[in-house]
């Protein structure tokens, strides 16, 4: 499809009920390229917009997996094969000493997946989007509600999709350049 | 509609998994409070909800309120303050730099008394730093809506705390230029190090629970970071914000994943913070020394953890409330909780102490007895009176509201909290140490001035990085607080009576 | 001098150095002189920088930028340049350290030594067993000998009126003197000798006194046992020594003899008497030793039964068991008017050892001390001889060729007061510190024209005398030693001098005129005239080989004639010593048991050695009873001023059990007051109230507090066991009953305690496991091995307020715990070393594995693994482990280079930061493994291995070998009943075990 001039129509909401709302018709009027902006996480509103679940907690299962398993075998390979050495004539395969490291090691790459994981699949950092040219879309960090609405969605069209918004209590309507 | 709550953004106590009637003590509670207390609270909050966030405040006076520390020019106190924090971190650099010069002997340590102020200090700054991460995740768990207010500072302090605590293993061994030898780096002498002993676990539990600790942390700023970057005037400060801020655009997509990843952080976060302490327990609980070689360790170790690190909290947040005026959002509520949850560990605490004595007796161990006989009646018996009267005694008072709601009881009460859990710790190692085994190597251990002022320096990095924190950083998860405020229900206002209707 | 002033004192010493760089800046001729000395640097290092001192400004500036990265200074590392061989020496292998046979006079003993060497420089003195002195034994002063010859402060030019002197002046003014002599026929002049235990010597001075008629010879030594000999020539014995034949005596009475201890041939009499306390079999028997004495020797620590009595009564008690024994029919003759004693409270105790004494005629042996009277030593000859020991248990050994001498130090003082010494030659001692304070003998010295003193160090007498020579060391000089049996050896030198220097034979031979005055051809010459033999050369040879001259003749001692009537004109000048009180105490001044009689105070292996029974180190001080000390109202460390005849002396009491009631014990050797960086302000001189007349007790003394406290370092604070089995012990009746009565020790069943919660990876079933034993019936607590390990494994000394810290570094230490009443205690000691266990409770904390099990057993220690973090030590249940809080090693070898010279090449160097222990010396281990495998059996061969502390021992109470082998010594003895391992019960199974004590009191007196 060709280049739009136009990255979409940023609509403005005064409260998060009228964005919950709100989201409940854009998304019922099957748009697809979409997206709403909060101050905070306004609750159910995935649900309003129609979302799913996160994929994050897999991504967390295997990092953690990696983990454990990481830790007991290099510990295994040390004591077994690289560096068997006579201590307090311990066995060699002291797995009881060894369950602190592997856990520790278990928890350590599972955060690194919770954190690292939920950057990649909301593609952060991205410090440079479009919406950010709105003077209004500041006060998405304060206390006002956005939705936006792509020009790569099919059913997008610059006029129609804006008296659409405001008709669904938008308090202010603007077109956001790419 | 029929919807799952979403926690714990959910503005719906039972939501929170709380019986209705909790709710409405919640809400006396803090009603009372509100009123004893906080001037503004004399309106009503606009509907039934328990008031977490107290006066008539707004999604965007509580951004004002919190980014007003930050945006207003500096209060004096805070100059003053980082100006000692400072002098003290400067005292820490000169008294690691001699010890480095010259060699552990600037210390007090002898034979038989190898570990002394040192791993004191160390374990007492891991300790204080539970507080934290109890507040975010296992409160987070528990579905406490309450800690909105305070885990972003509670957090703050757990890094902090690690910092300090990490020091001490760092710089106590003899030779601290080989100290990377304590990781498992492959070398050419194929040599690694033993997984056997408690002091590697140590520096794989402190390491991860300080990583950890930041990465949560962290994620909790993200979108506070954008408020600011969004609210900056300078152009560094969009800039510095912005870029940390990783381009947030509270977008819900992202919230979606976000939410979860800070559920799961806390998930683990919880046991990981268990698994800390006790570990640093094993320090002591593995080897076989009397005084040391004691089963109960891990809990008790843990118990105090929160302990401490909850006086510490409420240290802290009194003075920050105070300088920054965050009576609305820090109520008299949070307070008395964190008062409720000093008694309990306290009084486990207590509980470890008797049942060591209990256990030294019933094993019928000579040593074992002897080591705790010395504690109480030998040359530290001093230390120890101190530490049981502290730590024991003092908290018991919070079984008394009045002491509970009072700032400068809690205040008092909190720093003996302190000074005792610091000599629990004094008295495990030092007392342990110095008679054991055969009475021709016992010695007594007298600190150094070079021991005090390390551990004085300790404090001045602590106060420095809070005093960064509270002018650089939201000191008050913003995004969080407003989430628990009644106008973040999408129900409210329009479709609020609704929601109360459907369930 | 308070304790404020001992401790500015102590940051004086800092003061000082840093004047010393002020004057640095100034460049003041007088730090131009220092710069001549061969090391002014770091002369303070032994002091401790007790917190920030000298270089903490520098230090923490430094420090700071280091941590700046503007320097990386943090780590000091020394820079050393390597020269090798061109062309190898022969008969010298690299790393293959030499032994050569020597003698040293140590104490008032010959001993016979085989002197460790690599490429050259001596580092180690051991036992020669060929000798009978030695026997293969040494002791604590004999070990650290070697260390005297890299003696920081030794002498290194001759002085004149305390300005250096070159030789030639010196060699010109030697030569007038020798002239002047010869002319003088001698008169006027006075010679000092220390002894006459040197043939070579001896025969000197006979020659002098043949050049000199007129000139008189003293002799003054520590170890001259000047009381005995009085005794012996009054009895018709002049010039003979006593020779003790313990192992020959079933029951030994001594009187406040010190003969394990300080008195006379210390290691044989520990030798022979340690045979008698072997316990190897169950049917062996046990000797009986009874001590009477006024506080703990070692004698009475190793005594069976001790009498508590004080110095002054022991006279008495001789002489009541006189009347007891001729009342039970030993004809014992006329006690010469000593005094009739009746009615004491240790009657029944001493009609008790009368009655087994007379029981064991010929098998028993009574030993008078040194610091005793002469008639007590008198009445003590003739008990002996009554119970017809003479010749069994004792000898008396006379030596024809002794000069005759005009007397001792009093005759000299009192010669040179009435102003008739011209010429005083002192070759070697030190009157002006040791003579009693009564003789003022430092201003006698002023009387004397011509006063020519050689001497070791510049002294207190060197810097009276007009002219001082430094004197070589005995391991760089010839000469020869004759043992108090007759047996001669040759004093050969490992070493030319490391400073020009003189011998005493080479400095009288100059004054007599002979020539050639060289030590080799005066030693070879005299022994070549006395052995008239064509192959004399291949003899020398010999007797240097063996270390000692096996073709001189002993003198026959089968037939002694006595003439008792002596008996009485030894009485006649005797004194009496009234009953003390707390007003009037009695004062004893015995030696001291690291310093001697402070010939050793610049020695720091033992000024820092603990003393055995007080526990002191780099202090001595006023022993005193607790109950005394109570009625006194006195605490340990209390400064006290003591006052006896007119003289005072302001020292620190140290309450001791174990001293009698009333009595207070000074030992002498402290307190020295010349430039010695290692000696200067520690410690009391006990001299200050010493008198002549008699020179080890007093009677009359004041004891009043003085103002404040004075620091006192010791090693072990807590001298109770505190009821835990740590030392056991049982009677000999009990052990009879019970052999394994140690069992009874212990907390768990000892089935039990090879009973663990894993399964052992390694159960050492392969190759050779080594091990040791401990006999603590024969470890008389002597400190030989604490300082034969220092020596052999380079450990570090520290300084006293580092020993206050208690980070002194000895990897083994004599434990002394009190057992019974405080009154009358007894003690026990215990040498701990790491006792190596395979389940060792070190190992598994240390996080970087620095310490692990070697195949053969050994709890191996990897210095530069270790990165200090002091876990190990803190897990160990016997607290072995040592910690370098500073770069100890450093700091003594900036304190002086020449300390380097004494290191054992094949022992690392301790870091700062690190832990260090006993290694069961593991390089002597891998140096027999690697000749058995050249050998080709790669089985070392059992007694091949002797750790260092083993060979030291006296009491061969220490056996090291391979306790697989149930043929080995070590593993029979493992198999002994007495067989115990230190806390047991903690599972950590030691391959050190002890063998439990057991004493043989005498059962009517238990």
């Amino acid at each position: 499809m060709q280049q739009h001039p136009y990255f979409g129509v940023l609509a403005e909401f005064p409260s998060a009920s009228a964005i919950y709302h709100a989201c409940e018709k854009v998304r019922d009027k099957g748009f697809r390229k979409w997206d709403a902006h909060t101050p905070f996480p306004v609750h159910g509103l995935d649900r309003a917009m129609g979302l799913g679940s996160s994929k994050l907690p897999w991504i967390v299962l295997c990092m953690a997996i990696l983990g454990g398993t990481g830790g007991f075998g290099l510990q295994a390979w040390i004591n077994l094969n690289a560096y068997p050495v006579v201590i307090s004539n311990k066995p060699y395969l002291s797995w009881q000493a060894f369950m602190p490291v592997t856990f520790e090691l278990t928890v350590l790459l599972g955060a690194f997946g919770a954190v690292f994981g939920m950057w990649a699949l909301n593609m952060l950092p991205m410090w440079y989007h479009s919406v950010f040219r709105s003077k209004r879309f500041l006060r998405a960090s304060d206390d006002r509600f956005f939705i936006t609405i792509e020009s790569k969605d099919p059913k997008f069209d610059a006029n129609a999709t804006q008296a659409f918004l405001r008709d669904i209590g938008a308090t202010h309507v603007e077109l956001l350049e790419q | 509609m029929e919807k799952k709550p979403q926690i714990p953004f959910s503005p719906d106590p039972t939501a929170a998994g709380l019986p209705a009637s909790q709710s409405h003590e919640m809400q006396s509670a803090g009603m009372s409070s509100a009123a004893s207390f906080a001037s503004g609270a004399a309106h009503e909050p606009v509907d039934a909800r328990a008031p977490l966030v107290l006066g008539n405040e707004t999604f965007a006076s509580i951004t004002d309120t919190v980014a007003r520390p930050i945006e207003s020019k500096t209060p004096l106190a805070w100059y003053i303050c980082f100006a000692i924090s400072l002098g003290m971190l400067s005292l820490l650099g000169v008294s690691i730099a001699w010890l480095f010069w010259e060699g552990i002997g600037v210390w007090g340590n002898n034979s038989p008394v190898y570990w002394a102020w040192d791993i004191t200090n160390f374990v007492f700054w891991v300790g204080i730093g539970h507080a934290g991460t109890l507040i975010s995740a296992v409160l987070f768990l528990f579905r406490q809506k309450w800690r909105t207010s305070v885990n972003r500072f509670a957090e703050a302090m757990t890094i902090f705390a690690v910092m300090c605590a990490l020091i001490f293993p760092g710089i106590h061994v003899g030779r601290v230029w080989t100290a990377y030898w304590l990781l498992p780096l492959p070398n050419q002498m194929d040599a690694w190090p033993n997984f056997r002993s408690p002091l590697l676990w140590d520096v794989f539990a402190v390491s991860t629970y300080g990583t950890v600790s930041l990465l949560f942390w962290y994620t909790g700023l993200i979108p506070d970071l954008a408020t600011l970057r969004d609210r900056a005037k300078s152009t560094i400060a969009r800039v510095a914000y912005g870029i940390f801020a990783l381009g947030w655009r509270g977008s819900n997509r992202h919230w979606l994943n976000y939410e979860k990843a800070y559920q799961i952080l806390a998930g683990i976060s919880t046991p990981l913070v268990l698994s800390v302490h006790t570990i640093v327990s094993f320090d002591f609980a593995t080897s076989q020394l009397p005084g040391w070689h004691t089963t109960v360790f891990p809990p008790y170790f843990v118990a105090g953890a929160i302990f401490s690190g909850f006086a510490m909290v409420i240290n802290l947040m009194i003075i920050a409330r105070w300088v920054f005026k965050l009576e609305n959002i820090v109520t008299m509520r949070h307070f008395e909780n964190m008062a409720k949850i000093i008694l309990l560990t306290g009084s486990l605490v207590g509980y470890a102490y008797a049942m060591e004595f209990f256990i030294a007796w019933y094993s019928g161990n000579p040593y074992e007895s002897f080591a705790f006989i010395n504690r109480a009646t030998g040359p530290y018996a001093w230390a120890y009176w101190t530490m049981v009267s502290c730590n024991v005694i003092s908290p018991q008072l919070f079984w008394f509201k009045k002491i509970r709601t009072n700032l400068w009881a809690l205040f008092i009460i909190s720093i003996f909290v302190n000074i005792g859990m610091w000599f629990e710790r004094f008295v495990i190692i030092v007392t342990s140490l110095h008679r054991d085994f055969l009475p021709s190597s016992w010695a007594y251990f007298t600190p150094t001035v070079w021991d005090v002022t390390t551990f004085i320096g300790s404090w001045g990095l602590f106060f420095t990085m809070f005093c960064l924190f509270v002018r650089f950083l939201p000191m008050v998860a913003i995004a969080e607080v407003k989430s628990v405020m009644p106008e973040a229900d999408p129900h409210h206002g329009t479709g609020g009576d609704h929601a109360q209707g459907t369930h | 001098m308070t304790s404020f002033e001992e401790y500015t004192m102590t940051n004086g010493q800092q003061d000082k150095t840093y004047w010393r760089s002020l004057e640095q800046l100034a460049d003041a001729p007088a730090f131009q002189e220092k710069l001549k000395a061969e090391f002014p640097l770091g002369a303070n290092e032994l002091e401790l920088k007790a917190g920030p001192s000298r270089r903490t400004f520098l230090g923490i500036i430094g420090a700071s930028m280091a941590l700046a990265g503007v320097t990386s200074g943090c780590i000091r590392k020394p820079r050393e340049k390597i020269l090798p061989y061109t062309r190898r020496p022969e008969d010298l292998v690299e790393g293959v350290a030499q032994q050569y046979a020597s003698v040293l006079r140590v104490g008032a003993s010959a001993l016979g030594v085989l002197v460790t060497s690599h490429q050259n420089r001596p580092t180690k003195i051991e036992g020669n067993p060929l000798h009978p002195m030695s026997l293969g034994g040494t002791s604590a002063w004999a070990q650290a000998m070697v260390l005297d010859l890299y003696d920081p402060d030794r002498s290194q030019s001759p002085l004149q009126s305390r300005k250096e002197a070159g030789w030639q002046s010196l060699e010109a003014q030697l030569a007038e003197l020798a002239s002047s002599i010869k002319g003088s026929q001698g008169s006027g002049t006075a010679l000092l000798v220390e002894n006459a235990s040197s043939p070579v010597l001896n025969g000197l001075i006979t020659e002098f006194q043949k050049v000199a008629p007129q000139a008189k010879v003293y002799v003054d030594d520590a170890g001259s046992r000047h009381a005995q000999s009085t005794a012996l020539a009054a009895l018709g014995l002049s010039s003979s020594q006593v020779v003790l034949e313990i192992d020959k005596a079933e029951v030994i009475l001594s009187l406040d003899s010190d003969f394990l201890g300080t008195e006379g041939d210390v290691v044989r009499n520990t030798k022979l008497f340690a045979q008698g306390r072997k316990l190897d079999t169950p049917e062996a028997t046990l000797t009986r030793l009874y001590s009477v004495e006024p506080h703990f020797s070692l004698t009475g620590v190793n005594a069976d039964n001790r009498l508590l009595l004080r110095a002054g009564e022991v006279g008495d008690f001789a002489s009541a068991l006189f009347d007891e024994l001729a009342a039970k029919g030993v004809r014992t003759g006329d006690k010469g008017g000593a005094p009739n004693v009746t009615g004491r409270p240790w009657a029944k105790w001493m009609s008790a050892v009368a009655a087994d004494l007379a029981a064991n005629r010929g098998r028993s042996l009574i030993v008078a001390g040194d610091k005793q009277p002469a008639w007590v030593h008198g009445l003590v000859v003739a008990l002996n001889e009554a119970l017809g020991n003479t010749g069994t248990t004792v000898r008396y050994v006379p030596d024809a060729e002794a000069p005759a001498f005009a007397g001792g130090i009093d005759e000299l003082a009192q010669a040179l007061n009435s102003g008739g010494v011209k010429t005083l030659v002192m070759l070697g001692g030190n009157p002006a510190y040791t003579a009693p304070a009564d003789l003022a003998f430092s201003q006698a010295i002023g009387k004397a024209a011509v006063s020519v003193h050689l001497s070791y160090l510049v002294d207190e007498t060197s810097t009276l005398a007009t002219w001082h020579i430094p004197r070589s060391h005995e391991l760089e000089a010839w000469g020869d030693l004759r043992a108090s049996d007759g047996t001669v050896a040759i004093r050969q030198p490992l070493i030319a001098p490391l400073f020009e220097s003189r011998s005493e034979i080479e400095i009288l031979a100059r004054l007599i005129g002979k020539e050639p005055a060289r030590g080799y051809e005066l030693t070879k010459n005299h022994w070549q005239a006395k052995i008239a033999r064509p192959d004399f050369d291949r003899v020398w040879n010999r007797w240097l080989n063996d270390g000692v001259a096996g073709d001189v003749v002993r003198p026959n001692t089968s037939t002694v004639a006595f003439n008792f009537a002596g008996q009485a004109a030894l009485y006649k000048n005797a004194q009496t010593f009234a009953e003390p009180t707390l007003e009037s105490l009695e004062l004893r001044f015995p030696y001291s048991t690291t310093l001697y009689d402070g010939r050793f105070a610049n020695n720091a292996w033992l000024i820092e050695l603990p003393d055995t029974v007080t526990k002191l180190s780099w202090d001595n001080a006023a022993l005193v009873a607790p109950k005394t000390a109570e009625k006194l109202k006195l605490e340990s460390m209390d400064l006290v001023s003591v006052e006896v005849e007119g003289r005072t002396l302001e020292i620190p009491v140290w309450v001791t059990p174990g001293v009698a009631e009333n009595v207070l014990v000074i030992p002498q050797g402290w307190g020295r007051t010349f430039e010695g960086r290692v000696a200067a302000g520690y410690g009391f001189n006990a001299n200050l109230l010493r008198s002549a007349r008699s020179p080890y007790m007093l009677s009359g003394a004041k004891v009043s507090k003085g103002k404040g406290q004075y620091v006192l370092a010791t090693t072990q604070d807590h001298g109770r066991m505190e009821g835990r089995s740590i030392v056991r012990e049982a009677t000999f009746a009990e052990y009879r009953k019970e052999p394994t009565f140690v069992e009874k020790g212990e907390l768990i069943d000892r089935s039990q305690q090879k009973t663990l919660l894993w399964r052992r990876p390694y159960e050492f079933e392969n190759g050779q496991q080594w091990g040791m034993t401990i006999d603590l019936n024969s470890c008389t607590g002597c400190n030989a091995c604490s300082v034969a390990c220092t020596a052999e494994n380079n450990v570090s000394v520290v300084g006293k307020e580092r020993v206050l810290k208690g980070r002194e570094m000895h990897w083994i230490r004599i434990d002394r715990y009190f057992t019974g009443s405080v009154d009358d205690p007894q003690a026990v000691v215990q040498p701990v070393a790491c006792v190596h266990c395979e389940n060792a409770p070190c190992e598994q904390v240390c996080p970087v594995g620095a310490t692990v099990h070697s195949p053969e057993g050994l709890n191996d220690m990897a210095y530069n693994r270790c990165i200090g973090t002091r876990y190990c030590a803190n897990n160990c249940p016997y607290k072995v482990r040592r910690f370098n809080y500073f770069a100890f090693a450093k700091e003594n070898d900036e304190s002086n280079p020449l300390y380097a010279m004494q290191k054992n090449p094949n022992v690392t160097v301790r870091f700062r930061g690190v832990i260090e222990k006993c290694s069961y010396c593991v390089h002597r281990i891998n140096d027999a493994r690697i000749e058995a495998k050249k050998a080709g059996t790669g089985i070392v061969p059992d007694g091949r291995i002797v750790p260092a502390c083993a060979q030291a021992c006296p009491a061969d109470a220490i056996v090291f070998g391979d306790v697989r082998n149930p043929e080995s010594r070590v593993s029979q003895l493992k198999a002994t009943p007495r067989n115990y391992v230190l806390l047991g019960e903690l599972a950590t199974q030691p391959r050190t075990s002890f063998l439990a004590k057991v004493r043989n009191p005498n059962p009517e007196l238990v």
